[in-house]
């Protein structure tokens, strides 16, 4: 596992390119102001002089200077001359960046510029570098958060009496405990975040029984939301233990991200500062990110609500982009409505038949949505013979579709796989519930037939020649009658199948598996058409985009990919996640997929741009399960803490929360109208909520997006229609059909 | 590490390193070691975090070994193999070296490769559909399981309930004692009846342990004596429960370590505790009961545990169920009891103990049964004045023409008793039956038991008795047995093996002239002489092919006695015939149809030593043992001395 680390750090490089004009905001202010009003201690005060140097540099160039430092260590010199030409930087500027540090650094003068221009072959022995007064001052450079390589690889050298640590935790601990209580709860928040960066601290500098000591003082004070991470932080007790250590990698590449209302920081600054509390002063400056806003301080469980997530709540800036949640317009189809039954009445009644009919089904999708994205935003396949019977055949079932609602729940069939031996993983249904296939920890994907038709592979090549192509049933002749059967074994995998999803149309089946390959089966022939390559360790799920071609997978590297069924490589790639992505799902229009990953975030990509459009935070463990209602406005998320959470992806807001299951919720399925959400889990139970009321008091309500402050009210009694038990088994897949009837599907464990 | 008070994760110590060191051939320090064994602990945690992560994605509780070691591939560790077996390892400590480790032992591969019992596949896995919920509401019914059958309960009910179940089949005896007390005088409970019911007739699922069977026969007793209780209906179930452990070939009885002796003598108490209690509650509850011992008894498939359980069964019923069902049925099971005890071979050593404990239960039944009628009708013994006596019987039977003896050796009455049992009640009113007189009896019982036979009589008046068979009543007997013999059995196409006795018809009075049977052991000769003489004093032969064969496979080796041997074999010995042939036919539908009452191949067993002291059991292996030849009683009554055999 440790092995992720090396492309993830690029990929955090990335990103953090990306992002940084707008890191450079609020809190980074403010840790200019800070570090000007409280000198550093020790011999280091030369420091906050040299700082505002390179703070007045432009950033982009040293960024790049780092980066330059670092191909050039890796005697990647066809990389650097390139990367210096496209940045049109002069030819000597890494030399003379360098020659500059070195004098200054021998020098002994703190200053930042130090550290970008050191050689780059002291990035790794700077982690060792001993507690001395002078190492202490470059080290501080981190502190104006510049995310360079050096960063990343030296954070945490920094230097107090470690004997202090808990002293200054304690006394920090006794100021938020005493300030107004309207402030106590927002500024509790930095509790969390210290500790851990505190006790990385203490372990970095091999501090291992002040460590422990801090460790067993403090840990039992914090969230107990926390406690997976602090189950792994305190396994942690060498140095050597975190070079490779994920979670702890997160904590160092990424920032923990505070909102705090603007009265409550200037409390907690004058604080520290008459204090001269440099220690934590420091980690605040380089470890978090706070997000000032102005007006009233949030309460407790509005904070609770949205915390949890490994790097804290999400930006606000990170959910003010446009989403085009709409609807596309359904394509015309030409093709009258009405067949068979209604062919055999009289002439004249049926073009009157035919209008109203088209009238209801069409009314929607005639007016442009103005949430919609335009028709050809992204490309989408064009819609084949056989693509537009299936959508006659849906109308006409959405016709016979029993309306849902608190009195009228939906009748559940539960479809449970027998002689599984703990080994199902996964299921899928088709979207007109005529297949059902599983996927099993022993590699293989089974699919069964739930209606009496049989599957049937096509006729070989050379039979195939023989068959009269010009006979109008010839989609019928070229099947080979030997081969019915009511299911098929699929082997190709090497690894458990983690993820399945058969494509709109039926005739292809995706899987994901512990091997790192995504595999694109025909049901057709029922063999493997493609294997997919690109993750490199196992993808946890994968999902075909509803309108087929584009298919999106999510596993262990933390980054997602966008596939299309034609192409070997992927299409984009999504990273921003700090841990595995669980879950991948496709909104409705294909515009956006939306990932949950085990660093407890949702993340909504748009894949037009590329770019993390919404970040969602709020969940208490790993998300196993996401949701998109059938209108696309919002989106439920389930996970391992047992709660379902409710989103409004236009306004980026939590919108409600669901309470009752008490084990991982795995699936999660809005009804065809978007009035019942069902909600399947592994404490053998099927719930079904009242989605619309849900949705309804939101719009009531009068929600302040501006600040994305909402208070829940804890409704979940309410809006709770059933609990319905299956038989020892866990509800691994929920369907509606195009009727509504609910479909639940597991493996029952006697 | 020993200093840290508390202990997070399980921490691998610096000896351990240092013994692992030193078996892979490499010397630690101290500080090395130590040093090793932290990071050792820390990479463990850290396989462990990351496993959880395969397991969650399994969507599993469990971790498996499996997931660790996907977890050590995927950090480029090599995978632990051995660990895959789905039960827990025994974790063993040896005391006086504080050492523990994983009890692994040795597997003969050669006896796994050579086993014949190869294991079947896994099942197909496969899709089942139910309709769970139907427009939401649907069956909250209970599906198969007690927990949610008793959701409906109230919380203490509930509460109650699982207490109790708990504490009774959990591991303290002591919990469990008082929760039994508390069943037995609660009288709040009633409405957990049913539940308890339904945890009792678990017994069909538990039947390979003995404790559980025990606990839940306890909890039957407590049921069955909790005065508050109105059992009702549920006696039915309870008593197919205990009729269960009583008759069932239990799988813990494979072992013959364990005791499920004593569980049936238990069971057998609390099913005359049960029936003498309650049996009032559901009408025709002594004959259902009595009916399906019958079946066990008469059925020699079953092994002997089955048997035993009857035979206590029926003694633990009372006497009168012993006189019905068991003094009938003796005879003819005592022939297959007979050639189980005779059987000395190694291999039959467990089933001979067996043999012996229905043996026990059958002396020990009959005995009671003789005291108790005796006690009832004490002035009865002897007397000329019963009809349908056994010898009545028999002497239709056998002066009928034809070469079929009767197969109910006894009365009539015995039979029709049997043959209503088996036809489940359709047959002849219970109230047929006719009651052998005492001296009868005895006469019979000793000529099994010998003297074995603790209850004492006179034998010699009871064989004075015999003879009081008046040919009217003979002729009663005949008119009744049409009717009896119409069995549908007789009517059977299924393809038999048929084993035809060939015996001349015997002369009235002649077996005493006539040679020894070849059969028939030395000191057969004499007990031959003093029961033809007998014999031939009744106006009609008194024999029945059925004791002749039970006395063939009787061994040799009993004591003399005169009365034991009241059925040799000399009566179907004929005096021109020195050694019956005994013939195999395949008969059935073929027979029928192509060579009627033509043999397609006929197989002539000449005993060896015709006269010489081989003892009967030479026969003895000829004929169906029990538990390994189908229902030759049964078949007896229709097919003429057929054994059949399933083909």
């Amino acid at each position: 596992m440790a092995a992720v680390q090396g492309g993830l750090v690029d990929a955090v490089e990335k990103k953090d390119i990306k992002t940084e004009p707008s890191e450079d905001s609020g809190g980074n202010n403010n840790a200019n102001d800070g570090r000007l009003l409280s000198p550093p201690p020790g011999s280091s005060a030369s420091a906050p002089g040299g700082n505002k140097t390179p703070a007045g540099a432009p950033e982009d160039q040293q960024t790049l200077l780092a980066v330059l430092q670092f191909l050039k260590k890796n005697n990647l010199a066809e990389s650097v001359e390139i990367l210096r030409r496209e940045a049109g930087l002069p030819e000597d500027a890494l030399d003379l960046k360098a020659g500059d540090s070195s004098g200054a650094g021998s020098g002994g003068a703190g200053d930042t510029v130090n550290l970008e221009g050191e050689d780059a072959s002291s990035l790794l022995s700077r982690v060792t570098v001993s507690s001395s007064a002078a190492a202490q001052a470059p080290t501080k450079a981190p502190s104006e958060d510049q995310p360079d390589v050096n960063v990343v690889l030296s954070a945490y050298s920094q230097q107090g009496d470690p004997a202090l640590y808990g002293v200054y935790y304690s006394g920090l601990k006794r100021f938020i405990e005493s300030v107004l209580d309207c402030h106590r709860a927002e500024l509790s928040q930095v509790f969390y975040p210290l500790f851990v960066h505190m006790y990385l601290e203490l372990v970095y500098n091999n501090h291992e029984n002040e460590a422990k000591v801090f460790f067993e003082k403090f840990s039992g004070d914090q969230e107990c939301y926390y406690e997976d991470d602090l189950r792994v932080l305190s396994s942690l007790t060498k140095k050597e233990h975190m070079r490779g250590n994920e979670t702890l990698l997160d904590f160092r590449t990424s920032k923990f991200v505070l909102r705090i209302s603007r009265d409550s920081y200037q409390l907690l600054k004058r604080h520290l500062q008459e204090r001269q509390n440099n220690q934590i002063w420091n980690i605040i400056q380089e470890h978090l990110y706070i997000d000032i806003f102005d007006g009233m301080p949030r309460s407790k469980s509005q904070i609770d609500a949205m915390s949890g997530s490994l790097a804290g709540e999400a930006k606000r800036e990170a959910n003010k982009a446009k989403v085009y949640y709409g609807l596309l317009k359904e394509p015309e189809i030409e093709l009258p409505l009405d067949d068979e039954d209604e062919e055999a009445e009289n002439e004249e009644g049926k073009p009157k038949k035919k209008k109203p009919k088209k009238d209801s089904m069409g009314s929607k999708s005639k007016k442009q949505d103005p949430n919609a994205p335009s028709q050809t935003r992204i490309p989408l396949p064009e819609l084949k013979d056989s693509d537009k019977l299936d959508k006659i055949m849906y109308m006409k079932e959405a016709t016979k579709r029993i309306r849902l609602g608190p009195d009228n729940l939906p009748s559940i069939c539960f479809y449970s796989f027998l002689n599984a031996y703990q080994g199902l993983t996964a299921v899928d249904f088709t979207d007109d519930s005529s297949l059902i296939a599983g996927g099993f920890a022993d590699s293989t994907v089974r699919v069964w037939s739930v209606t009496p038709k049989r599957l049937r592979k096509v006729k070989s090549a050379a039979d195939l020649n023989l068959i009269d192509k010009e006979s109008d049933d010839v989609l019928e002749r070229i099947m080979d009658e030997k081969t019915a059967s009511e299911s098929k074994i699929l082997y190709g995998h090497s690894g458990p199948v983690y993820g399945i999803s058969f494509s709109p149309d039926r005739n292809y089946l995706l899987s994901c598996s512990e091997d790192g390959t995504i595999r694109l089966w025909s049901l057709q022939t029922f063999t493997c058409l493609v294997g997919y390559k690109g993750h490199n360790y196992p993808v946890w799920d994968t999902q075909f985009s509803p309108h087929g071609y584009y298919f999106i997978s999510g596993g262990h590297d933390r980054v997602a990919r966008l596939w299309a069924t034609d192409h070997y490589q992927p299409l984009r790639m999504f990273s921003g996640h700090l841990a595995d992505i669980t879950a991948t799902r496709f909104h409705p229009n294909s515009n956006y997929v939306v990932t949950g990953s085990s660093d407890r975030t949702i993340r909504l990509w748009d894949v037009l741009t590329g770019n993390c459009v919404r970040i969602f935070t709020g969940h208490k463990g790993p998300i196993h399960a996401l949701a998109f209602s059938p209108n696309g406005k919002f989106l439920a998320s389930g996970a391992t803490d047992g709660r379902v959470l409710l989103w409004d992806i236009g306004h980026g807001l939590m919108i409600g929360e669901l309470k009752g299951h008490t084990d991982t919720i795995y699936s999660l399925k809005f009804s065809r109208d978007g009035e019942i959400l069902a909600s399947g889990s592994m404490d053998n139970t099927v719930r079904l909520w009242d989605a619309m009321k849900a949705f309804d008091d939101l719009e009531t309500d009068d929600f302040t997006a501006a600040t994305g402050h909402i208070h829940l009210q804890d409704n979940s009694q309410e809006l709770l229609l059933g609990t319905y038990m299956s038989k020892s088994t866990p509800v691994v897949h929920l369907h509606f059909t195009r009727r509504n009837l609910l479909l639940a599907a597991g493996a029952y464990n006697p | 590490m020993a200093d840290r008070e508390e202990r997070r994760f399980a921490e691998v110590s610096r000896e351990s390193v240092k013994l692992v060191a030193e078996g892979a051939g490499v010397e630690l320090g101290d500080d090395v070691a130590a040093l090793l064994a932290e990071d050792v602990c820390y990479r463990l945690r850290e396989a462990t975090q990351s496993s959880s992560q395969f397991m969650r994605h399994a969507k599993r509780r469990k971790l498996t070994v499996e997931d660790f070691n996907r977890a050590l591939r995927w950090s480029n560790v090599e995978a632990i193999c051995g660990h895959g077996a789905q039960d827990a390892l025994p974790f063993r400590s040896v005391k006086e070296g504080e050492l523990f480790f994983i009890e692994d032992r040795d597997i003969n591969l050669v006896e796994l490769a050579l086993a014949t019992n190869i294991p079947k596949g896994c099942a197909e896995t496969m899709v089942r559909v139910n309709v769970s919920y139907l427009d939401g509401k649907g069956n909250l019914e209970p599906q198969g399981t007690v927990p949610t059958a008793v959701q409906s309960l109230s919380d203490e009910l509930l509460k109650y309930y699982q207490q109790i179940t708990r504490a009774i089949l959990g591991e303290d005896p002591h919990l469990m004692k008082v929760a039994l007390l508390d069943l037995q005088s609660n009288s709040k409970i009633a409405a957990l009846l049913p539940y308890f019911v339904y945890v009792i007739s678990g017994v069909k699922s538990v039947s390979h342990d003995l404790e559980q069977l025990n606990r839940l026969l306890h909890m039957v007793k407590s049921l069955v004596q909790n005065p508050y209780l109105y059992l009702g209906s549920y006696v039915r179930s309870l008593v197919s429960s205990v009729m269960y452990c009583i008759l069932e070939p239990l799988a813990a009885s494979i072992n013959p370590l364990n005791d499920h002796w004593t569980l049936r003598d238990y069971a057998a108490l609390l099913l005359s505790h049960i029936f003498w209690t309650h049996g009032d509650l559901v009408s025709g509850l002594y004959h259902q009961i009595l009916l399906s011992l019958q079946k066990v008894l008469s059925d020699p498939v079953r092994p002997l545990c089955s048997h035993y359980g009857a035979v206590v069964g029926l003694h633990a019923l009372g006497w009168k169920a012993v006189e019905r069902v068991l003094f009938p049925h003796l005879p003819a099971y005592w022939a297959n009891l007979q050639a189980v005890l005779d059987d000395y071979s190694v291999s039959n050593a467990q089933v001979k103990a067996d043999g012996h404990k229905v043996y026990g239960a059958i002396l020990v039944a009959v005995e009671r049964l003789l005291k108790m009628k005796a006690l009832s009708q004490p002035v009865e013994g002897g007397s000329s004045g019963l009809p349908a006596t056994v010898v009545g019987a028999v002497g239709y039977r056998v002066s009928s023409p034809g070469l079929s003896p009767p197969p109910e050796p006894l009365s009539e009455a015995a039979l029709g008793i049997a043959s209503h049992l088996q036809a489940g009640g359709a047959g002849c009113p219970w109230e047929e039956w006719t009651p052998v007189p005492l001296p009868a009896m005895y006469c019979e019982l000793y000529s099994f038991f010998g003297d074995s036979l603790a209850v004492r009589f006179s034998t010699g008046p009871d064989f004075g008795s015999f003879p009081t068979c008046t040919p009217s009543q003979l002729g009663d007997a005949r008119k009744e047995a049409p009717g009896n013999a119409s069995n549908p059995d007789t009517t059977r196409k299924m393809p038999q093996l048929t084993a035809n006795l060939n015996i001349s018809p015997r002369q009235d009075g002649s077996p005493r002239t006539d040679p020894p049977p070849p059969s028939l052991a030395v000191t057969g000769a004499a007990r031959a002489l003093a029961r033809s003489s007998s014999s031939s004093s009744s106006s009609s032969s008194s024999s029945s092919m059925q004791r002749s064969r039970s006395s063939s496979s009787r061994s040799g080796q009993r004591s003399a006695g005169l009365s034991r041997d009241v059925f040799p074999k000399a009566r179907f010995t004929s005096p021109q015939i020195g050694p019956p042939a005994f013939t195999f036919i395949i008969g059935g539908r073929q027979m029928g149809r192509r060579c009627q009452g033509r043999r397609p191949f006929q197989t002539t067993f000449a005993p060896t030593p015709p006269l010489s002291a081989i003892p009967p059991r030479a026969y003895a292996h000829k004929l169906p043992v029990i538990g390994r030849v189908g229902k030759p009683v049964r078949r007896w009554a229709c097919s003429h001395y057929s054994l059949h055999l399933p083909l």
